[in-house]
């Protein structure tokens, strides 16, 4: 019982925010402004800039190696993602934002993978910001292209008799703030419950010992099932936020 | 141009039917949370609480409704499609 | 993912961290605008613009190569077909021509044979006219040279000059009777 409560705070440590980072065998006590997430989240971003800064290059005709890898990717939210989502003139000219994001999660998420490193993306306030930023350009997005009444006018559901819009169109109002909470939780849900999952895994051996081994096992399979969810959460994050604007900019016709 | 507009039609499916489990249960959770504050509010009581997670059901029948009107819109077209072929 | 999910967000306050995993910390959403809108922002200069514009005139040059290949490729087909039907042009013109000279040829052939034929026919009628004639002279002179003859045979018999008229006609008879 004392492991097992030891075990329970190891991992809530580890899947917490905290102004202290643990490395290998030093602990890094963070100023209050910054916690461990926020380490996290400038690491990324710093990452980033040096991937696509200094190691893409931009001259290349034909692309060689990682600049070829994450040509790809660009590739991939552009076609399959913002054009997919908000038609060929406003996809182009949004892809920039859906690339950020995209690049942006996964990179947070593929750290969150690295032992010494935490998930910033199972940290709920990094991801409501997240879907914060896609709310407002749903609101502010709808209005700036449609004007008000238009932005009004995406919320009144097509094909029903009227004396429903009363309900439905506060509803479907709601149903935006919703869609963005939801938004939020999915992919700091599943971050926190993939790591959770490793993490209690490998707890198991250090409850019951070697019997528990297989579970080392199961916590690879599981650390390899968490690689392709990163890729895939940082896509859902960001398909759904391109559709989610697609529908308030484009209400349905 | 037409195949763009379905490629959005069906991305629009696929982010509708990827999002809508998880939509539901924050859409039932919102509005009971909501309902609760308000009962708190008013001190006391259930009948908000209560509204709320039945306004929260609807919701997600609602949202369910929409995901089946879409399929059988694209049902209905594929019909046509096949009628003049046949 | 999403039985996980709900698993998480069930069990996570029963622990003993309570359910701070949920707490809302302003510093930590304002830390992730920050650090999201620059990057955005940075990357959006250095990287996406030239990245999607690369990608963009990528995709206008092997557009361009395409088009050009079938617009090639188009040419060569017109030129194909140019070639065929010129070929096809000459080789009915060989046959007009070959059958044209063929033509001439008879028709040269047949009036050369006409004409030999009718010059061998002239010929033929020229020597059956001079044979003819021949004959005819022939005869003449023989029934003259026999007339004269018999004259002179009879005038020595019986003495006397059978020379005239009458008498003539009268050895003219006798050889008609011969």
């Amino acid at each position: 019982m004392d492991k097992t409560a030891a075990v329970n705070q190891y991992i809530m440590e580890e899947v917490q925010d905290s102004h202290e980072w643990v490395l290998p065998f030093i602990k890094v006590h963070l100023p209050d402004f910054l916690s461990v997430h926020g380490v996290m989240l400038i690491l990324c971003a710093s990452i980033l800039l040096l991937l696509f800064g200094v190691l893409y290059r931009k001259k290349d005709v034909v692309p060689h190696g990682l600049t070829n890898l994450l040509e790809v990717f660009v590739l991939f939210v552009r076609d399959q993602i913002s054009i997919a989502c908000l038609g060929d003139k406003d996809g182009r000219k949004m892809t920039p934002l859906f690339c950020s994001f995209f690049f942006f999660i996964l990179g947070l998420n593929l750290m969150g993978l690295i032992p010494i490193f935490r998930a910033a993306t199972g940290n709920v306030n990094v991801t409501a910001a997240l879907a914060l930023i896609t709310l407002g350009f749903m609101i502010f997005g709808s209005i700036y292209k449609n004007g008000f009444i238009g932005f009004v006018k995406a919320f009144v559901p097509h094909g029903v008799p009227w004396p429903l819009l009363f309900l439905l169109t506060p509803i479907e109002f709601i149903g935006m703030f919703i869609k963005a909470f939801a938004l939020t939780i999915r992919l700091f849900a599943n971050m926190l419950a993939g790591h959770i999952v490793i993490f209690a895994l490998l707890g198991l051996v250090v409850i019951f010992g070697w019997a528990a081994l297989p579970a080392m096992a199961l916590a690879m399979g599981v650390y390899f099932l968490e690689l392709f969810i990163a890729f895939l959460q940082a896509y859902i994050f960001t398909l759904l936020s391109a559709m989610f604007i697609g529908q308030m900019v484009h209400p349905e016709h | 141009m037409q195949d763009d507009a379905r490629k959005k039609e069906l991305y629009s499916f696929y982010g509708t039917a990827i999002s809508l489990g998880l939509n539901m249960a924050v859409g039932v959770v919102v509005f009971t949370l909501a309902g609760y504050w308000l009962d708190q509010k008013r001190g006391g009581g259930k009948a908000w609480t209560l509204c709320g997670i039945f306004l929260g059901l609807f919701y997600g029948a609602y949202e369910v409704w929409k995901v089946v009107r879409q399929l059988s819109k694209k049902a209905g077209r594929k019909d046509e499609e096949g009628r003049p072929a046949a | 993912m999403q039985d996980q999910a709900t698993h998480a967000t069930v069990e996570v306050p029963s622990h003993n961290g309570e359910a701070d995993v949920m707490a809302i910390s302003p510093m930590m959403m304002g830390l992730t605008w920050v650090t999201f809108i620059l990057v955005t922002l940075i990357l959006y200069k250095v990287a996406w613009r030239p990245i999607l514009a690369t990608l963009e005139r990528r995709e206008q040059t092997i557009r361009t190569a395409q088009e050009n290949a079938e617009k090639i490729r188009l040419q060569l087909q017109d030129m194909e077909e140019k070639r065929r039907q010129a070929v096809a042009d000459a080789e009915k013109q060989a046959k007009e021509i070959l059958a044209a000279a063929r033509r001439a040829a008879e028709e040269a052939g047949r009036v050369i044979e006409e004409k030999s034929r009718r010059e061998a026919q002239i010929l033929v009628e020229n020597a059956e006219r001079d044979i003819g004639k021949a004959r005819d002279n022939a005869v003449a002179a023989l029934r003259r040279e026999s007339a004269e003859l018999s004259i002179a045979i009879a005038g020595k018999l019986i003495g006397s000059n059978l020379d005239d008229e009458k008498n003539r006609s009268l050895v003219d008879k006798l050889i008609g009777q011969l």
